[in-house]
């Protein structure tokens, strides 16, 4: 448990009797009383206020125990065993979406969008609900457990039932049946050896690992396999590292480096955060061209 | 003798609720002169090491500098507009000369303190009843709008 200043518990406990049960996870009595609000104006009564204080001391995650997230205009339900939307992830989805829409308007013809890796499927449903019903999801994770969320949260949002499939992402068997516009994927991205160290403890006990712990597997996998049937891909990273692997396996392989203009895109943190391709005679180039920085343009192709 | 009525030997014209001047908009040209920032507490490693539920979006109107920010809810997305209507609410009080608040502000100060008289001169019929219901409703939404002035304050 994170140690918390006597000072400070004696502060939160003026303001109210509960609040010093929020310290550990929220660090400041201002972050603790509007996380105070927020379990307030969303539990019926007191009892739960309480239960949902006590849960929150041992570092619960405030989304498990209201069941939900906000993703862009979406509600995302939210339960232990899938992994919580972030806000990292929130925001790559809302500039995309709007850049699609800037360039090429509301969808009318087909646009294939594949979501490997999907969770609670809060990428793939936000850029649905946003394009419109031109465009057609499917939905892939390894876990039923994620793939059974995504699907309540297509109803929850009143959109269309994306299609699932249940399959490891790494393997390759599975051959989409027609040829995807835009394949997104937030892949676990924490190395095994900075698991320990580095993520929060909130999210080392609560949050499913499988969900986090990978590398430069799903990165390779892109490169080797999935790129092969895709007009474009966006793919979360964690680090540096991981975008130039990219873009390494683009700019090296002697048919893709002919095709292919890869960039990343940081977050409003500054940290690293997306990396992203399009073929450069594919109809999204202009959409994407300016989604972040571009590493790698193929020889001849205009910006 | 629509909408005016006597007091104390001045006529004076009735503050119509529905003919309150519009709260302020929050225009794409406004739009255009803003930064937006987000602001999550930090530098660190983020993205799946942490789970943030908090994100707070400041807003700054260049010509004037004037800045806003909100936290107030879980959805980044309210907060970006609940951020434009405090910015409009600024800008506007800005150029609002005097200090007491905007034309619409001292509009449904006025008419607050004058719903306050008649309701101390009417009778209580039943029609009566249903426009003082509709007018608790307007005071709630007026305490609301006061109640994001007092926030803003704060934070
Ligand atoms: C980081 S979460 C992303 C969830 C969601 N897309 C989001 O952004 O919030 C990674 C997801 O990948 C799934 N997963 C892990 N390994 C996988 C694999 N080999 N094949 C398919 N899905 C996998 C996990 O079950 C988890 O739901």
């Amino acid at each position: 448990m994170p140690r918390v200043a006597p000072r400070l518990l004696k502060k939160a406990l003026k303001a109210h009797s509960l609040l010093p049960l929020l310290l550990p996870a929220c660090r400041s009595i201002e972050q603790s009383a509007q996380e105070f609000r927020w379990i307030r104006n969303e539990l019926p009564n007191m009892k739960q206020v309480r239960q949902a204080c006590l849960q929150r001391f041992k570092l619960v995650p405030l989304q498990y125990i209201l069941g939900n997230q906000p993703f862009g205009e979406l509600d995302i339900v939210c339960r232990p065993g899938v992994l919580i939307p972030r806000w990292e992830t929130e925001e790559w989805v809302c500039e995309l979406s709007e850049r699609l829409l800037g360039s090429m308007g509301p969808l009318n013809s087909p646009f294939p969008i594949w979501d490997l890796c999907c969770g609670t499927g809060c990428v793939g449903l936000l850029l649905q609900r946003r394009l419109g019903p031109g465009c057609s999801l499917t939905a892939v994770d390894v876990t039923d457990a994620a793939l059974g969320l995504c699907v309540e949260n297509a109803h929850r949002n009143d959109l269309e039932r994306p299609r699932l499939i249940a399959t490891d992402v790494l393997t390759k068997k599975i051959v989409p049946d027609s040829r995807i516009s835009l394949l997104t994927c937030n892949p676990p991205y924490i190395p095994k050896n900075q698991f320990a160290a580095d993520t929060s403890p909130s999210v080392k006990r609560h949050e499913p690992q499988l969900a986090l712990i990978g590398d430069l597997e799903f990165y390779s996998s892109l490169v080797n396999t999935w790129i092969h049937h895709t007009d474009s891909f966006v793919y979360e990273v964690g680090d540096r590292r991981q975008i130039e692997y990219v873009m390494h396996g683009i700019r090296d392989d002697p048919r893709l480096q002919l095709e292919w203009c890869v960039g990343y895109r940081l977050d409003s943190s500054g940290c690293p955060r997306v990396v992203y391709g399009y073929k450069a005679e594919s109809s999204l180039a202009g959409a994407l061209s300016g989604y972040g920085d571009l590493l790698y343009i193929p020889p001849g192709a205009g910006k | 003798m629509q909408g005016i009525r006597w007091l104390s030997y001045t006529r004076v014209h009735l503050i119509k609720k529905h003919k309150l001047p519009p709260r302020p908009k929050f225009t794409p040209s406004l739009e255009s002169q803003c930064e937006e920032k987000f602001l999550h507490g930090g530098r660190g490693p983020g993205g799946q090491k942490i789970n943030k539920c908090n994100s707070k979006v400041q807003l700054k109107h260049l010509p004037t500098g004037i800045v806003v920010e909100c936290q107030q809810t879980r959805s980044r997305d309210q907060n970006r507009k609940i951020a434009r209507e405090k910015l409009a609410l600024e800008i506007e009080r800005a150029n609002t000369p005097g200090q007491s608040g905007t034309i619409r502000e001292k509009a449904l100060q006025q008419w607050h303190q004058q719903s306050k008289k008649s309701k101390e001169r009417k009778a209580k019929g039943k029609h009566e009843q249903h426009r003082q219901e509709r007018e608790l409703q307007e005071l709630e939404k007026l305490k609301q709008e006061q109640d994001i002035i007092k926030s803003m304050m704060g934070s």
